[in-house]
This record gives structure tokens, C-alpha cells and sequence, in this order.
């Protein structure tokens, strides 16, 4: 994008109504590409005050950079602010109500100025006075790439945040801390322990608290039992252990020979006769199956065998039966007396349950113990109960009965009932049994800890144990608030990884600084390097000490980052002079073009060369045809006429502008080649002037030329002002001949007075009423031509 | 984009946690408000939740 014209600056500076139509008419023949518009290059120059940095200053207003465009001071308060500028791609661009119409010129130009040289390039030089603040935003370098200020703050940000953090968080663990500190004192615990034990605290219930009270208050017993035992030792070896029943109630019956028979009670009682002789003839018929048959058909009336069929007159019948007979005899007599016995052992066993009850010595046994030990264990009851007991004598009694008339069958046994009971007393007895040996186990351990010397140890012990349960009880009671002290901790810990994040990003951010330095460094340094050798041959020993790095002692010191630059052996930062510094910032911009991607980019210089010498001037001239000819287009902003005629030599494609004030505004004028010598281009003004109108306008604008022309060509034609070298300044001179500088001597009183008229007289005020004649400056316009300089 | 702000986009990538929370157009106060809002850092009493 190109600027083609500002055709309005109103109001803005010294640009009071600066009208570009009406102060350059040469609009040429095509009216799209007036012959005064803008060029690619365009060389702008002006004497001071005149509004050159106010035009740099509008452009940079247009480039979105932070610049209040003041009202000029002899407008009107009312009077509205308006600034217009045409491009090459967009119809106009507008400035009024302090606001642009659009941003298509923002970040549009790559501006030098003085401010980019107070910006980029620091050094204090021997007679200004360092700040702490300048000392802040440069750090110790001489070329950086941002306000270092700006860099401590956001570094010194999150050193502070980590630190608010640091700190809120150990005053969360102090608190917490204290919260539980006097606790655990009063206990008589160290934080420490209680860290350690945290699964344990974790674990503990709160349901379990009674049961752990009780256990201390047993255990506390237990020691007023072992103190007894120790004391009174010679008791422990008197002590009796406890007797067991160790008999078991059972229904079997062991007989000759150890075969054994299950008891059953309600055969016994069911014994009959017939019974008697049934259970005889079974135990015969068995051996053979038909006898067995043919033995029940038979009886008193029989008259066929049940076996032949036969009559049983013959004999053979008689004798079988009596071979019957005698065997029935024998067999039924040993049944009865099996049931006699059988009788009499189920009645013992009864007698036996009744009669139960244990150890009648055992209470007294375990009375005694007890003095010496806990014994929790009771002694179970073995005794039956009332019913129990009723059903047991009323089965006696059916035995007794039974066992009087053995022939009469007895009904009404409960043998179910007292299979029951048996079953209930076994395991009574099994259970007692178990109590006893264990309590025999305990007085049998007491009397061996006595003899074996180990009942001190056993006290310990159980101290031990009663200060165990009362950790448990103290770890139950304040469980909460050491969960909470848990969860702290956790949760302090999470915190610190966050500090240490946020400590990390603050090395980050001044390693990345450090980075992006050296990157600066390998990219940049040595491009400043050579354009400062063609910039100033003279300053060619400029270096870089030590590695870039990023160190601050304590937050008030300047940053000591990226790297330090000395030229002839001094810090730069503290000595430059004022034209070194600046051909080093002129070095950097330069560097920054070459570096510059996108060259669709307007280039801005103003006054790049003000501390230079001529040698200077001349390279710098070069220095931007060469760098600046890729980009977009360029204005050279001037007031040094040596320079500018050194860019008129060098620059091509270019046109010339001159901005001086008409009737107190600023206005920019195009200069066509063929009056670029603005001397003669005025002196051709000169000549003419009995045909310009005598306006006030006039008389200002006249009356600046004529002492520009005074001033310049005196300078420039007589002493050589703008040429780049003595030789060539003294050739110039010599050209001229003496008889041309006779006219300097002639006139020499004329040309000072009509010089001093222009600059003290009434034109020097830019008068509005008129008070200075046209035809008086008329008539010194035709004095100075007189002369013939 | 400042190098600056370069350098910060930077490492708003390696630490996505903590650092892209923090806002540097606000004071250091909001940055540690935002930073326990988002339950990075946490500083409560316990107690006092149990009780609330």
C-alpha cells in the first residue's frame, strides 16, 4: 500500500488548513496520477518548526501508535480536527472526532525517529543523569527489544504470586498445625509419631470406643491382680486347677467281645411274650426261609403240615415241633435276660443325668485363682432343668415298672425327649470341659510366669497394653481433627506443586528471555555490526562481552539480561555520544528491514542523520537506497539540506516535497525536478512577482522565501555547505573566484539588513492585518536579485 | 504480539494448568483469586467445611 496525497490536514499541529489541491495545482494530464502525488521515494524537507516531525506524527497516529494529534493553537476550540489521506488501494481514510476512519495504514510503517534512537539505544552519555528507571528499562544493554521494566514486572509478578502463594499456604499448614499441636502435647505424642501412625488413626471407629474404654479398665485391674501376684508369691504355687467332667452321656452300649449296640428303649419297653417268641422264632426261621412260613401257619389245631401237607397223624410232625421247642426255650430265656440288662444299664444312664453337676471343688478353685487373674471365663451350668429333670424321673420309673413285670409291655416313654437331653448335657459337659482348661491353662501359666521370675515383665506388658488403648481411645476421640490435619497436609503438598510450577514458569520466563537474546544476538548483532562499519567506519569496535543471561539481586536492581555491548573497550550503555548512539539505533532499524518479512510496508525516516557528520550523512543516504528499495515506498524527512541533496543524489524514483508555514499552517509542497533547486526555483518566483496578487498570504509566503534564499544559497554556493568533503567544499569555493565573493563584501550590509528584516521584522510574526507592505518586500525581493549571488 | 507476549503463548503451551489461568491484566491479588477458583491451590479449613 502507497500513500498517493494527504489532501487535508485541518486543525491538526501546525497544520492549521493545509488544502493539498490548492498549494500543489500541478495535477498534470492524467488525473489518476497527478505529477505531484507521492512517489515510491520521497524526500521531504523543511527548516524547524515547520511542521516535519508533526507530519511523522500523523502518520504514526494513522499507524494505530499512541499520539494525540493536537489542535493547532491559533484555530478556533470549535473548529473540528480533519485529517485526509489517500492510497493506492483504499479511496481515503479519514480522520475527525479524534478517531481514524479505518485501520487499513495500521501497523503499516516502520518509523525512525528520535524516539526510536530513546527507545532502542540506551546509554546515559557523560553528562545525563541515570535513573533507576532508565536503568530498569534497559537492563544493561545497548541495543534491546522491549522495555526491560516491562519484563521485571511481569518476571517479578510471578515471583510474587508464588510467594503470596508460598506463604498462604504455610500459614494454612501453621494453622491447621496448631489446631492439633496442643492436643497431641496434652497427650503427650509428637506430630511426628502421629504422621506415622496415620493409617492406624485412619482406622480407628468410633463404635470401638467403649469397648476400648473397658479394656483399659480391665487391663487396670489386671495390673492390681499381678502387683497381688507378685507380692503375695507363695499363694500362686497353692493355686488348684480346675477338675473336668470329661464323661459323655451316649445311647450306645458296648457288649462282650466290644461289639456295641445302639440302645433302644422302646424295644425294651415293648418286650412281650409274644414278642418274646416272635423274636425267638425270627432269629430260627432264618435259617430257613420255608420253616420260617410254614412256622407261622402253624398252631393248636393244625392237622396238615404246612411243610409235606401230610397228615400229621404219622409222628414226624410231633417230633419237629418238639425239636422246635426246645430250641424256642433256650433262646427265649437269653432274650429276656438281654432286656433285664438292657433295662438296667438305660436306667444308669438316667440316673447318671439326673444326678449330674460339676465339680463341686472347682467354684472354691476358681475363687482362689481369681484373686491373682482376670478370668473373664464363667463356668458353664450343667445342671438340667425342671422338666427336664421330670421327664428324666418319669422314664426311671417305666424302667422300674418294666423291669418288675419284664413280660408286661410299659407305654409312654419320652425316649426321644431324653435322646435330647443327652445330646444338650454332651455338649454342656464339652463346653465346660473347654472353660476349664483354658482357665487351668491361665492359673498354670501364672504359676510358671511366679516361679520363672516373669510376672515384673507381665505388668510391663500389660502397662503397655492400657497405654496402647488409651492411644486408640485418644486417636478415636480426635479423630476428626486429625483427619482434618491429614487432609491438610495432602492438600499442602498438591499447593507446593503448584508453587513449584509457578517457580518453574518464572525460571522459564528468564530462560525464554535469555533465549530469545541469544537469538537476537546470533540474528542481529552481526547485521548491526557491518551497517555501524558503513554507517561510521570510525566505530568499528563494537562487541558483545559474555553470554546473554538474566540476574537481578533483588527485585529493585536492574535486570542484568541479554548482553552487554562495549565500544573502545568502555560500556556502551554509560558513554555513548549522542551521534553514536544514533548511528547505532540506525544501524538496528536498518537490520530490522533487512529482517522484516513483509515489505508491503511504508518506511518512514525523520532526520535520521541530525548528530552525524557529513561523512555520515552521505552513507546514511545510501544506506537507506539500498535497504528500503524493497519495500513499498519512503519518506525521508529532513531539514539538514546537506542531506537532503545527498538523497536527491542517491535515491532514485523519487520526488521532493518542502513544508513551510503559509498564514501560520504548515503546508506540504511538491518541488517538480526542474525546481528542485529551491533557489532558483524561488528566485524564478522572484522575477515574476509583479504579476503575484499582494495578498496577506503572499506577504509571508515571499518573505520566507526570500530569506530561505539568503540564508541557503549563501551557504550552499558560497561556502559549500553541502558538500560531503573538504576537498570538495574548498574546490566549490574556489570555483565561485574571488570576484563573485566581492559581491558578498558589497553587499555585505544590504544582505544582513534585508536578512534581518525577514527574521525580526514584522514578516518574522506572520502578520494577518496587513501591516507589512507588499510593495516594501517588493522592493527588497528586487534588491536581492540586484545583488546577483 | 510483543516478544513478550511471544514468549508467554509459549509457555501458556507447557503449562497448561497454572499458567494459562493467569491474566496479566489483572492484578496479582485476581491472579491468585482465580487461580484457588479453579481449585488449583486450596487453603480451606476443614473444620470449617465439616461444620458448614
Amino acid at each position: 500500500m502507497m500513500i498517493k496525497k494527504i489532501p487535508k490536514i485541518n486543525n491538526v499541529f501546525s497544520y492549521s488548513f493545509f488544502i493539498w489541491d490548492d498549494i500543489n495545482p500541478e495535477h498534470g494530464s492524467n488525473p489518476n496520477d497527478p505529477i505531484d502525488n507521492f512517489s515510491k521515494n520521497n524526500i521531504v524537507f523543511a527548516e524547524n518548526g515547520n511542521g516535519k516531525s508533526r507530519l511523522v506524527d500523523i502518520l504514526k497516529s494513522v499507524n494505530g501508535q499512541a499520539i494525540v494529534l493536537e489542535k493547532n493553537w491559533d484555530c478556533l476550540l470549535s473548529e473540528s480536527q480533519k485529517v485526509k489521506i489517500v492510497t493506492d488501494t483504499v479511496a481515503e481514510i479519514d480522520f475527525s472526532d479524534s478517531k481514524w476512519s479505518s485501520d487499513d495504514l495500521k501497523n503499516k510503517f516502520l518509523i525512525f525517529d528520535e524516539y526510536f534512537i530513546e527507545g532502542f539505544v540506551h546509554s546515559v552519555g557523560p553528562y545525563q543523569i541515570d535513573t533507576p528507571q532508565r536503568r530498569q528499562e534497559r537492563g544493561k544493554n545497548i541495543v534491546y527489544l522491549g522495555n526491560f521494566a516491562k519484563y521485571n514486572e511481569e518476571i517479578d509478578r510471578i515471583n510474587a504470586i508464588k510467594n503470596s502463594i508460598l506463604e498462604e499456604n504455610n500459614q494454612f499448614l501453621e494453622n491447621e498445625k496448631a489446631k492439633i499441636q496442643g492436643l497431641l502435647e496434652g497427650f503427650g505424642i509428637t506430630l511426628d509419631k502421629l504422621l506415622n501412625q496415620k493409617d492406624e488413626v485412619q482406622n480407628v471407629k468410633k463404635e470401638d470406643l467403649n469397648s476400648k474404654k473397658e479394656k483399659v479398665k480391665n487391663q487396670e485391674l489386671e495390673i492390681i491382680r499381678v502387683e497381688k501376684a507378685i507380692k503375695e508369691k507363695n499363694k500362686i504355687s497353692d493355686l488348684n486347677i480346675l477338675l473336668e467332667i470329661n464323661v459323655s452321656f451316649s445311647m450306645e452300649i458296648v457288649q462282650e467281645k466290644r461289639e456295641s449296640i445302639i440302645l433302644d428303649p422302646n424295644e425294651l419297653f415293648s418286650f412281650t411274650v409274644c414278642r418274646g417268641v416272635q423274636q425267638t422264632l425270627r432269629k430260627i426261621a432264618d435259617k430257613k426261609d420255608f420253616i420260617k412260613q410254614g412256622l407261622s401257619l402253624i398252631d393248636e389245631d393244625t392237622e396238615d403240615c404246612p411243610f409235606c401237607e401230610q397228615k400229621i397223624k404219622n409222628g414226624h410232625y410231633i417230633q419237629i415241633i418238639k425239636d422246635y421247642q426246645d430250641i424256642f426255650d433256650e433262646t427265649f430265656t437269653k432274650e429276656e435276660q438281654s432286656v433285664k440288662l438292657l433295662l438296667v444299664k438305660y436306667k444308669k444312664i438316667l440316673e447318671n443325668l439326673r444326678e449330674l453337676h460339676p465339680p463341686f471343688e472347682n467354684q472354691t478353685h476358681l475363687a482362689k485363682a481369681k484373686q491373682f487373674l482376670s478370668l473373664d471365663e464363667e463356668l458353664p451350668q450343667l445342671n438340667l432343668t425342671e422338666e427336664e429333670i421330670k421327664i428324666v424321673k418319669d422314664e426311671i420309673n417305666l424302667v422300674l415298672s418294666k423291669e418288675k413285670n419284664i413280660l408286661e409291655k410299659v407305654e409312654g416313654s419320652k425316649v426321644n425327649d431324653i435322646k435330647k437331653i443327652i445330646t444338650k448335657v454332651n455338649k454342656s459337659i464339652k463346653d465346660y470341659d473347654k472353660v476349664v482348661q483354658e482357665i487351668n491353662g491361665k492359673i498354670e501359666q501364672l504359676q510358671k510366669d511366679s516361679i520363672e521370675g516373669r510376672l515384673d515383665t507381665k505388668k510391663h506388658e500389660i502397662l503397655d497394653r492400657i497405654k496402647e488403648f488409651k492411644k486408640e481411645i485418644f486417636y478415636i476421640e480426635n479423630k476428626e481433627q486429625f483427619i482434618n490435619y491429614f487432609q491438610t497436609l495432602e492438600q499442602y503438598t498438591k499447593n507446593e506443586e503448584t508453587i513449584k510450577s509457578l517457580e518453574r514458569i518464572y525460571q522459564l520466563l528468564k530462560d525464554k528471555i535469555i533465549e530469545e537474546f541469544n537469538e537476537f544476538v546470533s540474528e542481529y548483532f552481526d547485521l548491526i555490526r557491518s551497517l555501524v562499519k558503513e554507517l561510521s567506519p570510525s566505530m568499528e569496535i563494537l562487541d558483545i562481552i559474555g553470554q546473554a543471561s538474566y540476574d537481578r539481586r533483588n527485585p529493585r536492581d536492574p535486570a542484568q539480561c541479554g548482553f552487554r555491548i562495549e565500544y573502545n573497550g568502555k560500556d556502551c550503555s554509560t558513554s555513548l555520544s549522542k551521534g553514536e548512539k544514533q548511528v547505532i539505533a540506525l544501524a538496528f532499524f536498518f537490520a530490522q528491514l533487512k529482517k522484516e518479512k513483509d515489505k508491503d510496508k511504508i518506511v518512514v525516516l525523520d532526520d535520521p542523520i541530525t548528530s552525524f557528520d557529513a561523512g555520515k550523512r552521505k552513507s546514511t543516504a545510501e544506506v537507506i537506497q539500498r535497504e528500503t528499495k524493497d519495500f513499498q515506498q519512503l519518506f525521508v524527512l529532513t531539514c539538514d539540506p546537506l542531506f537532503r541533496e545527498y538523497c536527491l543524489k542517491q535515491i532514485n524514483n523519487r520526488k521532493f516535497y518542502y513544508i513551510f508555514k503559509t498564514l501560520g499552517s504548515s503546508s506540504i509542497h511538491h518541488m517538480p525536478n526542474n525546481k528542485e533547486n529551491i533557489c532558483s526555483s524561488f528566485e524564478a518566483d522572484f522575477r515574476d512577482i509583479d504579476n503575484a496578487l499582494g495578498t496577506n498570504e503572499n506577504v509571508i509566503i515571499y518573505g520566507q522565501k526570500l530569506r530561505f534564499c539568503l540564508e541557503t544559497k549563501i551557504k550552499e554556493k558560497y561556502f559549500g555547505y553541502s558538500e560531503d568533503s573538504l576537498a570538495s567544499m574548498i574546490e566549490k569555493v574556489t570555483k565561485k573566484g574571488i570576484d563573485e565573493f566581492k559581491k558578498l563584501f558589497i553587499n555585505k550590509e544590504a544582505i544582513l539588513q534585508i536578512y534581518s528584516y525577514c527574521n525580526t521584522g514584522g514578516l518574522a510574526h506572520y502578520p494577518r492585518d496587513g501591516s507589512t507592505s507588499w510593495n516594501e518586500l517588493k522592493d527588497k525581493i528586487k534588491q536581492y536579485l540586484a545583488f546577483q549571488l | 504480539m510483543s516478544l513478550l507476549d511471544l514468549i508467554k503463548e509459549k509457555l501458556r503451551n507447557e503449562d497448561k494448568e497454572v499458567f494459562s489461568i493467569i491474566n496479566f491484566n489483572k492484578s496479582n491479588d485476581e491472579i491468585i483469586v482465580d487461580i484457588i477458583e479453579a481449585g488449583i491451590v486450596k487453603f480451606d479449613s476443614f473444620d470449617k467445611k465439616h461444620d458448614d
